[in-house]
């Protein structure tokens, strides 16, 4: 299962420090996000991805190599990206 | 040619018709009849520039009621363009309600800026967004600072030109309430405040009169430098932490008037602002202490 952004701007999405604040234009609201969450959504931004891709992906930028319980977390990310209206499945 | 220029009759006569002044970016029309309106008038906006009666931006009039009202317990309605915004104040009230009015007139209509509800001071280039909710001893640092040499921006409107990011100054007389009125005449013996009004919806209120330089340089823009989030707290040491950026940035557009209605535009403005900016809480309980501190603020790395 592919997941993709509902952003429709890479203006909607920008780094602060450590941190990352987006703006859902169709809500309105403004949220701010965690590294993880942030940097998800940035890739997500370019390709759509399912949650192994991310992983690969996010471990290669974090020089990590591939666990099962950080497929977990990047799922938990995403579902409470999804609860934002930020993410959807492609 | 100022204010202080015409006489307090003459200042009367004008305000009969209606009288243009300039303050900041904008071209205020005020007409009214109330002498507390002129007495204000005359004492906090001394310096300011007188405007052409051709143009302005807001045309406000203050009015006593026509009816028996007038003769028992008196009131004062503000009307903007023909319209009345506010239910009507006693009329000791009066130079109050002008200043509230036309802080409202801003801050519901001048949407070619980001609108943030803080103070704003500017010193050697740089300026200082005090950002915080009522009763956090905002106004009564923005005053200290003011009083130590900081140029007076604003003490409730921070004006951010959507065009190039920089604040736009909009001086207006300092709203000092309650017990912070007399840390300020404490604080400096010679600042020239307007009557004390009793028994508004703020409490006790009395308005601290903007420096000369404040109004003098008030076509000058400044940049961003610090973003404070002030507190006062009794007998506390001075102490300031920072805040992260993303941090900064929710608490700031929270405290905006027209973050939401910009959208994406206010967000990239927002974002832009917060992103040049040291952001810090800040607590604090001794003005000079406190002074001290914002005259040593760190300058913020250029991104």
């Amino acid at each position: 299962m592919k997941w993709r952004t509902r952003l429709n701007s890479e203006e909607q999405l920008r780094q602060m420090g450590e941190e990352y604040v987006v703006y859902d234009a169709v809500s309105g609201s403004t949220h701010l996000l965690g590294a993880a969450a942030g940097q998800i959504l940035l890739h997500l931004e370019f390709t759509p991805m399912d949650v192994h891709n991310l992983m690969i992906v996010l471990g290669a930028e974090w020089q990590q190599t591939p666990e099962s319980d950080v497929e977990q977390g990047i799922e938990a990310v995403l579902k409470e990206l999804q609860s934002m209206d930020l993410v959807e499945c492609a | 040619m100022k204010l202080s220029d015409l006489s307090l009759p003459e200042l009367n006569r004008q305000l009969r018709q209606g009288f243009y002044f300039r303050t900041g970016a904008f071209v205020v029309n005020v007409k009214s009849a109330i002498p507390a309106v002129a007495n204000g008038l005359s004492l906090m906006y001394a310096d300011y520039p007188l405007a052409d009666r051709a143009f302005a931006d807001f045309h406000v009039t203050l009015t006593k009621p026509h009816h028996w009202r007038r003769y028992f317990r008196p009131q004062v309605f503000f009307r903007f363009e023909g319209t009345s915004p506010f239910s009507p104040l006693p009329l000791s009230q009066a130079f109050p309600m002008l200043e509230w009015g036309m802080n409202w007139c801003i801050s519901s209509n001048a949407h070619s800026y980001l609108m943030i509800h803080a103070a704003v001071l500017e010193k050697n280039g740089r300026a200082a967004i005090l950002a915080a909710p009522p009763g956090s001893g905002k106004s009564t640092l923005c005053a200290a600072l003011m009083l130590r040499g900081w140029r007076l921006l604003s003490d409730e409107l921070t004006l951010v030109r959507l065009t190039d990011g920089r604040i736009e100054p909009v001086p207006r007389p300092v709203s000092l309430k309650n017990a912070s009125i007399a840390v300020i005449r404490d604080f400096d013996p010679l600042a020239i405040f307007s009557p004390v009004v009793r028994d508004t919806v703020k409490g006790t209120v009395a308005h601290l009169k903007p420096s000369s330089e404040s109004v003098q340089r008030a076509v000058e823009t400044a940049t961003a430098a610090w973003i404070i989030f002030p507190q006062y707290v009794k007998e506390s040491a001075t102490v300031a932490v920072p805040v992260s950026a993303g941090r900064a940035m929710m608490r700031t557009a929270d405290n905006s008037f027209n973050y939401g209605l910009l959208g994406q535009q206010g967000f990239a403005a927002m974002a832009a602002l917060v992103s040049r900016c040291n952001c810090i809480d800040f607590r604090y309980s001794a003005l000079n202490e406190a002074v001290q501190y914002f005259d040593h603020l760190p300058v913020p790395d250029p991104a």
